[in-house]
């Protein structure tokens, strides 16, 4: 018997239903219950399809699931630093996670990829995928982003203009809530937000010099997924910045704690955890998806499911996994992969180049709460004429904090022992602001992922194979940000500049995109203009890997709005009796 | 090419004094039962670098125990063993200079020495003091002065008593006035 999560929340363990093609036939199935397939999930159902979302990770229960939460750092054991048999374990995750949330990321060791080149796949296979862990930020793309391709002549062109998303980002944003500040930017759109979390002292006086110092750029609280107000029931945010191991308040938004529970709220949501996808299944005379095959995680039985339309979600470098491993007489290249087109263009943004610097000033101002927020400068390079770099295209956007150093930082920089130590280590230290940048990457052909059909994991599915570099263009950008960014702090007074540019690998900024394109061209992508399959009408693909360039801006927004979009698009085409 | 050199140069003159480092230090195995018997001393360095003063020190807040709990579980094979060696070193010193144990040399004395290795370790600036930290792994009191604020600052008497501390602050005041005698917060 299948239970059902909406039968009983707390259920331990799923029995499958193998019997009949009736029983394992819903209106819809989504791959994935990540930030996009939670989306997928709450609009499907809500718009009353019976919806089966199949998740490949456990199942965790919002609040209930999160141990972590309400830990204070005297309760864990190795008060919250990485032991070695963590690393050794988890050698790629563990550069993402602490004792207090790598309970939501994977073993690296049971779920193992190969490497062509070093590439960082953080994965976290539970039911809310990483929205549990996410950075929170929403930043909307522009046209400058939908053009650029066009423009340049780079890769296909976006086959969607800024207005055609402009509602839906407006739709999400109203519903997630996100606190931020409008700023007018036709290259950062205003947004639906939510009132912003103040700046401190450091970065008041930051934002407000950067202003007198510079007409082309601005410093703007980000845009983080925070609730600064309650929302149907949902937050406010406490100020605990703890978010990555679950907000028993429901402070910032998860897949778990706000779209999964409004799923399961109109009765038409069916949950399955531990349900591996492993292909999908081609109807060769309707010329359709007619459902999909899963492998039990844990009793690696196999059982079929089918649907109307399908939704693949299940994250940029898994859901080209399960394309390609679906083939077929039609599609012995993989499911809808006439294009040749799927794995390839795999994009991540770059991170990790910077500057940090002391100011020696505000000694009697201080901060109450721990905010989950920082500070964002749009992007200021290649915006217009006047701001055109000659060394490369496109830009980046710089995130940072402003805060008093504490023990963490000033035992390092605190020479001698004894009283004055202790004084030292525990009174507020001087004042740092800290800026990044995450940069746009190209999408290059040769940058992909494929399958390796002589090394197979647990389940027999063949393993992943990433290969992946940055190329000239992203370079020169690294070397910019890390200028650019002490000479802010230098032309603002900071002093003690640490410019930096740690050569992090791919995937380390847990951006992943590309995989399977959106374009005008059936012959030079995988996905049109409404997130549809080009090769089969009624599979649809609105997580990362739909992403025809990556801009500068943290994705996530830009994946919920497409979803929404697209799931609006598909009750449309149902209703006219097209799928 | 001439810079590099200098660099280099300079990172490898420096390194032959850097806390007596081996070359294989990185694959040899600790022998981590040194830490377990010399846990007094260890208890006792903690305690040198945060005293117990109006609030609690070292020893209340137990941090010899997890000074080496990180070592044993947390730290490189490397940086096992420049503490291992570090300890050596200044047992060795001290019965060398003040013909006593460092257990029973006075508070001042203690500290005495203690700078004297801190001073001798001082990391090299820039490209070299990378290269170093990469290869030879963090210094005998850089360990020492790092475990021992993480298990003090986050122990429930440092964090509560010497630090502030929030466990659900509940609202953020982006700009407050210092109080005097502010204690920093614990966690950011």
């Amino acid at each position: 018997m299948k239970t059902a999560i909406n039968q009983n929340p707390d259920f331990d363990s799923i029995n499958f239903n193998t019997k009949g093609i009736v029983q394992n036939t819903y209106d819809a199935i989504v791959v994935g219950s990540g930030i996009s397939g939670g989306w997928a999930a709450k609009e499907l159902c809500e718009k009353g399809l019976k919806t089966l979302v199949l998740e490949r990770g456990r199942n965790v229960v919002h609040v209930k699931d999160y141990p972590t939460a309400l830990k204070n750092p005297w309760n864990f054991d190795h008060r919250l630093i990485n032991t070695q048999k963590d690393i050794e374990q988890c050698p790629i995750q563990s550069t993402a996670f602490d004792e207090g949330n790598k309970h939501f990321f994977v073993n690296d060791k049971e779920h193992p990829y190969i490497q062509e080149k070093p590439f960082h796949w953080i994965r976290g296979y539970q039911v809310g995928g990483r929205s549990l862990t996410w950075g929170r930020q929403c930043y909307r793309l522009s046209d400058l982003d939908f053009e650029a391709n066009a423009k340049e002549g780079i890769a296909v062109d976006w086959p969607i203009r800024y207005k055609e998303i402009a509602p839906w980002y407006s739709y999400v944003e109203k519903y997630i809530g996100i606190s931020g500040k409008n700023e007018g930017l036709a290259h950062l759109p205003d947004g639906e937000f939510q009132p912003h979390i103040d700046f401190n002292c450091i970065e008041d006086y930051f934002s407000e010099s950067i202003k007198k110092t510079y007409q082309d750029r601005v410093v703007t609280p980000s845009r983080v997924a925070n609730l600064t107000k309650g929302l149907l029931g949902r937050g406010p945010c406490q100020y605990r910045n703890l978010c990555s191991r679950g907000c028993p308040f429901t402070g910032y938004f998860s897949s778990n704690g706000v779209t999964l529970p409004a799923a399961l709220a109109t009765g038409n949501l069916t949950l399955v955890p531990n349900a591996i996808v492993a292909e999908i299944i081609y109807d060769k005379e309707k010329k359709r998806a007619k459902g999909v095959r899963v492998i039990d995680s844990v009793t690696k039985q196999s059982t079929e499911y089918f649907a109307k339309i399908l939704f693949i979600n299940a994250s940029t470098i898994a859901t080209a996994a399960i394309l390609l491993n679906s083939k077929s007489e039609v599609f012995p290249e993989g499911f809808g992969n006439s294009s040749g087109q799927i794995g390839h263009n795999l994009m991540d943004h770059f991170q990790l180049a910077g500057a940090a610097g002391i100011y020696d000033g505000f000694k009697d101002k201080f901060y109450f709460g721990r905010t989950p927020g920082s500070i964002h400068i749009p992007r200021y390079r290649n915006i217009d004429e006047k701001t055109k770099r000659t060394d490369f295209i496109r830009g980046y956007g710089l995130q940072g904090k402003g805060e008093r150093l504490n023990w963490d930082d000033l035992f390092a920089t605190s020479p001698g022992f004894g009283v004055e130590f202790k004084e030292k280590l525990t009174k507020p230290g001087p004042w740092e602001i800290t800026l990044g940048g995450w940069g746009e990457t190209l999408p290059y052909f040769e940058n992909k992922i494929s399958l390796d059909q002589n090394q197979r994991d647990q389940w027999g599915l063949p393993l992943v194979k990433i290969d992946f570099q940055y190329h000239e263009n992203e370079k020169a950008m690294r070397k910019d940000i890390k200028e650019s960014c002490a000479e802010m702090l230098e032309n603002t007074g900071f002093k003690h500049i640490n410019a930096f540019d740690y050569d992090k690998p791919g995937g380390a900024a847990v951006h992943e995109m590309g995989t399977a394109r959106m374009g005008l061209d059936p012959k030079t992508s995988v996905l049109n203009g409404n997130n549809q399959m080009h090769d089969a009408k009624n599979v649809f693909v609105t997580d990362g890997s739909c992403m025809t360039s990556s801009a500068t801006q943290n994705p996530s927004l830009t994946y919920m709005a497409l979803t929404a979009r697209a799931c609006q698009f598909a009750l449309n085409e149902i209703d006219k009796g097209n799928l | 090419m001439n810079r590099r050199k200098a660099v280099l140069g300079l990172f490898f003159t420096s390194t032959l004094t850097y806390s007596g480092f081996r070359i294989f230090d990185f694959i040899t195995p600790s022998n981590l039962v040194e830490l377990d018997s010399n846990k007094d001393l260890i208890d006792e360095l903690a305690e040198i670098i945060i005293p117990r003063t109006d609030t609690p020190g070292a020893k209340d807040a137990q941090v010899g125990s997890f000074i080496i709990k990180f070592l044993k579980d947390c730290a490189s094979t490397t940086t096992q063993n420049n503490f291992i060696r570090g300890l050596q070193n200044l047992k060795s010193t001290c019965r060398y200079s003040h013909n006593k144990s460092f257990l029973d040399c006075t508070l001042s004395e203690k500290i005495e020495l203690l700078n004297k290795i801190e001073a001798a370790e001082t990391p090299l600036n820039g490209v070299a003091g990378k290269i170093q930290k990469k290869l030879f792994g963090r210094s005998f009191i850089y360990t020492l002065k790092e475990y021992t604020a993480r298990a003090y600052c986050t122990s429930y008497f440092g964090a509560t008593a010497c630090l502030a501390y929030q466990l659900v602050p509940g609202k953020r005041i982006s700009c407050i006035e210092l109080e005097p005698n502010q204690k920093s917060w614990a966690t950011q």
